[in-house]
């Protein structure tokens, strides 16, 4: 071995040269280097290359649940053969996503990071990215492409100042599900009777309510939770139901904080302790429906789907209950398009365009409502089982008394219906921990800061 | 040149080649950790958020309002206080007799072992979907065998009273396994003459542990309860596998209060001020613990 002495000075530079290029080359920045020729560097050879015949790999985030997040991959996969066949040199890669708000704050923050595509499910937090200019307008990216707009059926579209930022292939609306067994048990014919209004809703719980010889609730007839977004989402129909609003319809202030408000929060309050329908300390509502745990659940149609795979679940639906009018809410699925270079942008039309293409058959399998005239003609989602149960959403859809969930600017945190402030205000009432007045009273004060910053975002259904 | 200045001088020549030996760590240490550190305290000094990327310098506005006007955040500090005052005298005590117990070397001590410890290694998902399901309140196992023995089922993780002391059970199953091990070293340190010196002086087992062993085991135990009320306030994975911090708050924890208003809710700076409360915190612990170890050493 031949062994070289080295001094101190030397070995210095060689330690301090060595990690500082580590270091530069995690930051990912080169050190420079010397006599690099112009043959040599990448830009030469990047530009001898025709970008026509470079692969382009996109990035198309899934954020649902099963089984539409599988069907939603596959479909990805089949587009990406046909593209394949076709010799197009582009390939998409499918993440799931169980959670979209971290890693979008994250590209938000850094700059970079987005996926091209996102099909998403609600999309109601997306107001800081369409504000930014992240999540782009899709008009005239997917008329580029041949998109028709004419072909969406009516009320499916949400705008922003005449402008869409997601296109829906999915729409939602609530209902209320009915464990047959448990009303034929009860005597209760749905057909005759069907609980149409909110105080019909607690006769039928009552008499389907189970109890045992102490009293105790063994199986409630309605479902309803002691924390969370359930009661708050049955809150806040109720609201609407009454005559007041969570928001008002021109955004800027809240309209709850009166007799509707505090009827809504006692008709909620009362499930638990006055009529003895519900179980406060039930958990995971929708396991406890598709179990036969509970007799009545006020859901959305993408409950539709489980309920009919559960082996031995007997079911039907209804319309959502009217109080003084009849009033619900949505949180439509959406595909978004986020920026980027321009022809990735025109990749992201493309699948989209082809998605939706194919829409009918997509939903087919599901309690998913097809949104343009062709799907719902397909012979597949024409016959298939879900139909029996999605003429509430269709009927809400068709007279118009559904509406998006409020979008604010600021994102998540401060969604009305969905988001922190409306959960850890209301959570105290139906935990008994401060009274219904205040608060409502805490609550409007918090909304009223809030809407101070920035109103909603205003959203017109087309 | 000055006095001083030329001893530092002799004394980094001397140590030259041991220095430059702790470069790499001083580079990684200061890439990974000390940059963030100062980041974010010039970011928590500033009104940056998701929707504001240009931000201003606020100085201490945001320390300002944690303190005197956030209800929220002082809320769930109390939880995580509470949440640490149910675990860490728990898991010492608890860890303790499991280190006493296999220490003894009784039958199937080392069964045991296996057994205490087995829990420690398994991710915190793992242990917040299984008791999420052992909690629930229809269909868990906990409840269904209170029903079976004519007991009242219990609203573990469904009321605002029972949620903390339900996870700080399920920390305590986790974790009481690491408490073990450590103690168990420590007592296999100490010289069997003492103890068979006391137990000549006429003390019994039960007056040999606490006067004896458990004296010997203070460093021990002091360093115990500094990393636990550490790792207890830092309370983030079962919080966010098992409740999402309800009912109506009362599992709400700070470093989950962190992770929500910057990641969820974009306000990185404000987030970074709770984190660098929260740091102060936890620094004040871990001082009075070195005053605690000092004084140890002195007497």
């Amino acid at each position: 071995m031949n062994n070289k002495n080295i001094n101190r000075r030397e070995f210095l530079r060689i330690v301090a040269t060595g990690a500082m290029s580590t270091a530069l080359a995690a930051c990912g920045i080169n050190p420079p280097q010397e006599a690099s020729t112009p043959e040599s560097s990448t830009e030469i050879v990047a530009t001898s290359i025709p970008p026509s015949t470079q692969p382009l790999q996109l990035e198309c985030w899934i954020h649902r649940g099963d089984p539409q997040a599988s069907a939603i991959e596959s479909y990805v996969q089949r587009y990406n053969k046909e593209l394949a066949e076709k010799g197009e040199p582009v390939t998409w890669v499918t993440t799931v996503q169980p959670s979209v708000i971290e890693p979008l704050t994250a590209a938000f923050s850094a700059g970079s990071g987005f996926p091209d595509l996102m099909i998403d499910s609600t999309g109601e937090w997306m107001g800081p990215f369409i504000k930014s200019g992240w999540q782009v307008e899709l008009n005239s990216l997917l008329e580029s492409v041949g998109f028709d707009w004419g072909q969406m059926l009516p009320n499916t579209r949400w705008q922003i100042d005449g402008k869409d930022y997601f296109l829906h292939y999915n729409i939602t609306a609530f209902l209320m599900y009915i464990n047959l067994d448990h009303a034929n048990e009860a005597g209760l014919d749905l057909a005759k009777s069907p609980p149409d209004t909110w105080d019909a809703v607690v006769e039928w719980a009552q008499k389907m309510t189970k109890t045992d010889s102490n009293g105790n609730i063994v199986r409630p007839g309605f479902l309803n939770l002691g924390s969370g977004i359930h009661p708050a989402v049955i809150w806040a129909t109720l609201v609407e139901g009454y005559g007041g609003n969570v928001i008002t319809p021109d955004g800027k202030g809240p309209n709850f904080n009166n007799e509707a408000g505090i009827k809504a929060a006692q008709w909620v309050l009362d499930t638990f302790h006055r009529w003895k329908i519900s179980d406060i300390n039930m958990q995971d509502r929708y396991k406890q429906w598709v179990s036969g745990a509970a007799s009545m659940f006020f859901s959305g149609n993408w409950v539709i789907a489980n309920s009919i795979q559960q082996e031995g679940l007997n079911f039907d639906v209804w319309r959502v209950p009217r109080a003084d009018r009849i009033y619900s809410t949505c949180a439509n699925e959406s595909i978004q398009i986020f920026k980027g270079e321009e022809n990735r942008m025109k990749e992201a039309a493309k699948l989209t365009k082809w998605f939706i293409d194919h829409n009918g058959e997509y939903s087919a399998p599901f309690g998913d409502i097809a949104v343009t005239k062709a799907a719902v003609e397909h012979p597949d989602y024409k016959n298939r089982v879900a139909n029996k149960y999605t003429w509430p959403v269709m009927e809400a859809y068709d007279q118009a008394y559904v509406y998006p969930w409020p979008m604010h600017p600021q994102g998540p945190l401060f969604l009305p219906y969905s988001g922190e402030v409306i959960i850890r205000n209301m959570d105290l009432i139906w935990q008994g921990q401060i009274s219904i007045e205040e608060g409502l009273k805490n609550f409007e004060k918090e909304v009223i800061d809030i809407l101070a910053q920035e109103p909603i975002i205003p959203i017109t259904v087309v | 040149m000055i006095p001083a200045l030329h001893i530092i001088k002799r004394r980094l020549e001397r140590n030259f080649i041991g220095y430059s030996f702790t470069l790499p760590f001083i580079i990684l240490f200061s890439v990974f950790v000390l940059y963030p550190i100062v980041s974010g305290l010039l970011l928590s000094s500033t009104d940056y958020t998701l929707m504001k990327p240009q931000s201003s310098f606020v100085g201490l506005k945001n320390y300002i309002k944690l303190i005197t006007e956030d209800n929220y955040f002082r809320k769930y500090f109390i939880n995580t206080i509470y949440y640490t005052v149910l675990v860490v005298p728990a898991r010492l005590l608890l860890g303790l007799f499991l280190a006493n117990y296999v220490n003894r070397r009784m039958i199937g001590f080392s069964f045991s072992r296996v057994i205490i410890f087995a829990p420690y290694v398994l991710s915190v998902s793992v242990i917040g979907l299984v008791w999420g399901w052992l909690y629930d309140w229809q269909y868990g196992l906990i409840n269904t065998t209170l029903k079976f023995i004519g007991l009242s089922p219990i609203p573990w993780l469904s009321t605002s009273q029972t949620v903390m002391p339900a996870l700080a059970l399920v920390s305590l199953w986790a974790d009481v396994g690491f408490d073990m091990i450590i103690l168990l070293a420590a007592m296999q340190d100490i010289p069997t003459e003492v103890i068979e010196a006391a137990k000549v002086d006429g003390a019994n087992g039960w007056q040999s542990f606490w006067q004896i062993t458990v004296p010997l085991l203070r460093p021990v135990i002091i360093m115990l309860i500094t990393i636990n009320i550490i790792s207890c306030m830092r309370l983030f994975g079962l919080v966010f596998v098992m409740t999402d911090g309800g009912p109506a708050g009362s599992s709400m924890s700070v470093a989950y209060h962190i992770y929500r208003t910057a990641f969820r809710q974009g306000d990185f700076s404000y987030g970074s001020a709770m984190g660098f409360i929260l740091m102060a915190f936890l620094l004040v612990i871990t001082i009075i613990r070195q005053l605690l170890i000092r004084s140890d050493t002195a007497t």
